[in-house]
């Protein structure tokens, strides 16, 4: 059996990448502060792109929300 | 009791009625062998939310009783007279836990049925299962398959796949045999998606058509409620009986619903507006060959092609704008007393609680583009009868894949129809779901609609569809 010998300080740095790594999966979804930002920045866009849709369609003031009620 | 065959299990609604109607088997055999299969294979696809065979067997005694004086007229009082069937878990049976698939709700329970319960329990229709869903049919958005009390729909033909959601189990349970038909809902996408996901027919109607008394609210001017079927036939006889006016739904039409094959116009008379663009550039590669085939089938039927493009809208952002408000509203209680931490999926959490902050004018634009783009799609139909695109751009997603991930390829220039769910519910347009091929052995979708109250139209298309086609016969290997 090869044993590989390593110094008290390239074993510390090895131990805190493994666990830097196991902490931090590739593409995992954002902490919960995040998750609500993310949320925050979709509605953002969202608002955007309905300010550009509005401009670009020039549409009457009488336009009314698609509202449907029935008495 | 008669033991029923497994080609029962997958029969159709028509068949199954011949048989009751010979004597081979009866209401309660129906009731007890789908209750019980349900019951059986439901978990192993996470499609069971709560069993109620006993109570569909004391329904089906009642049907029996009632089958004999109509036996000897040659035909059975209704159309679903003894035809057992699911129903998703946001539809409310007096008595019976009704937890809109979020465990905030895990032990609610309503004193009431659902019209649609009503409406089928009037018509002979047996309920066996109470079927699995999307944590609170999906809210503003989700992350993973996972979002669910019951845990991630598991995709019949490969459960290392998804079902599609937001009415996962109603797909499942008829893509794998455990009942001839199911009730699930749609606000954008949450019938479509798992009908083309487990390769079964499936019908949105026309917002309004349908009461939605006693279902889960997400939005209220989106939600629809419709049938999973084996067939467009079927889709046609179940929306018969679960379509018409309710003083009880204050967005209800007020119309009924006659499914009437026999006065369907000639395919020669149809127009059929499709994007070449749809079938050639936007879907996946592996979808493309059996989505290219669909079409040139549709090509044989006699229509006419004509190609189309829809109008250029934000269609995304403004029903994106619309649910999440209306469920910050539906659930504001929910979010405001912390309880929404309940819920399995962190993104729709977060999208419910950034939901509260949207405001009101951002709504209302949303609302007034939504009629805007309401106008420009419906001019479409001087032009065409029906609309024609793949119902997904690819087969059902790995199980523990993000679903907000897109893949990382170029976009064509050319929108074609593809954004025909959120631009088809904005509008309030039935739409139908045919299976149609396979693509590495999962099936894949097609996707017709058309303009309200034109479901008879649709209707006609896909059996004239799946008389070419044996797509939607097709079982998963499971089953």
């Amino acid at each position: 059996m090869k044993i590989t010998r390593m110094t008290r300080r390239q074993l510390a740095g090895a131990v805190l990448t493994t666990a830097a790594s196991a902490q931090t999966p590739p593409s995992r979804p954002p902490a919960p502060d995040g998750e609500l930002q993310a949320a925050r920045e979709r509605n953002r866009r969202t608002s955007e792109a309905l300010a550009a849709a509005w401009t670009k369609a020039k549409a009457p003031i009488e336009t009314e929300p698609a509202f449907h009620f029935t008495a | 009791m008669a033991e029923l065959s497994s080609e029962i299990y997958f029969a159709g609604i028509a068949e199954l009625g011949r048989l009751l109607l010979a004597k081979d088997v009866t209401a309660v055999d129906l009731a007890r062998g789908f209750g019980k299969r349900l019951e059986t294979l439901g978990p192993r696809y996470n499609a069971l939310a709560l069993p109620l065979t006993e109570r569909a067997i004391r329904q089906a005694k009642a049907v029996d009783a009632d089958i004999d004086p109509w036996r000897k007229r040659g035909h059975l009082h209704g159309r679903l007279e003894g035809i057992p069937y699911g129903a998703k878990d946001l539809l409310s049976v007096a008595g019976q836990v009704t937890t809109w698939g979020a465990r905030p709700y895990a032990a609610q329970v309503f004193d009431y049925d659902a019209a649609v319960i009503h409406k089928l329990e009037s018509a002979g229709a047996p309920l066996v299962g109470k079927l699995a869903m999307v944590e609170l049919a999906g809210g503003p958005g989700y992350r993973y398959a996972s979002a669910s009390l019951t845990g991630p729909g598991l995709n019949p033909w490969d459960r290392t796949r998804w079902s599609g959601g937001s009415s996962s189990g109603s797909a499942i349970a008829v893509a794998a045999g455990l009942v001839p038909f199911a009730i699930g809902s749609e606000t954008s996408g949450s019938i479509l998606t798992p009908a083309a996901f487990c390769g079964v027919t499936a019908l949105r109607p026309t917002y309004g058509l349908v009461s939605r008394y006693g279902a889960m609210p997400l939005s209220w001017t989106l939600d629809k409620l419709g049938p999973f079927c084996r067939s467009a036939e079927d889709c046609g006889l179940v929306l018969e009986a679960i379509a018409g006016g309710d003083r009880h739904d204050p967005g209800s039409a007020g119309k009924s619903f006659y499914y009437t094959p026999q006065y369907a116009r000639k395919m020669s008379e149809l127009r059929i507006g499709f994007a070449p663009v749809d079938f050639n550039e936007w879907p996946d590669e592996a979808a493309r060959p059996a989505l290219q085939q669909a079409l040139e089938v549709m090509r044989g039927l006699g229509a006419a092609m004509v190609e189309t493009r829809l109008p250029d809208f934000p269609y995304g952002s403004i029903i994106d704008a619309i649910i999440s408000a209306d469920a910050a509203s539906v659930f504001e209680g929910l979010i405001t007393s912390g309880k929404v931490e309940a819920l399995a999926d962190q993104k729709q959490i977060a999208g419910l609680k950034a939901a509260l902050e949207i405001p009101a004018n951002v709504y209302l634009k949303a609302m007034r583009l939504r009629n805007l783009a309401r106008e420009a799609i419906f001019k479409l139909f001087a032009d065409v009868d029906v609309l024609l695109t793949p119902a997904r751009l690819g087969t059902a997603p790995k199980i523990d894949e993000p679903l907000d991930h897109r893949p990382d390829r170029a976009r064509p220039k050319d929108a074609g129809l593809t954004a025909l769910i959120p631009a088809g519910n904005l509008a309030g347009m039935p739409a139908l779901a045919l299976p149609c091929g396979f693509a590495d052995n999962l099936p894949v979708g097609l996707q017709l609609a058309g303009a309200p109250f034109t479901e008879n139209t649709l209707l006609a298309v896909g059996k004239e569809f799946q008389s070419r086609t044996d797509w939607h016969k097709r079982r998963p290997p499971t089953a």
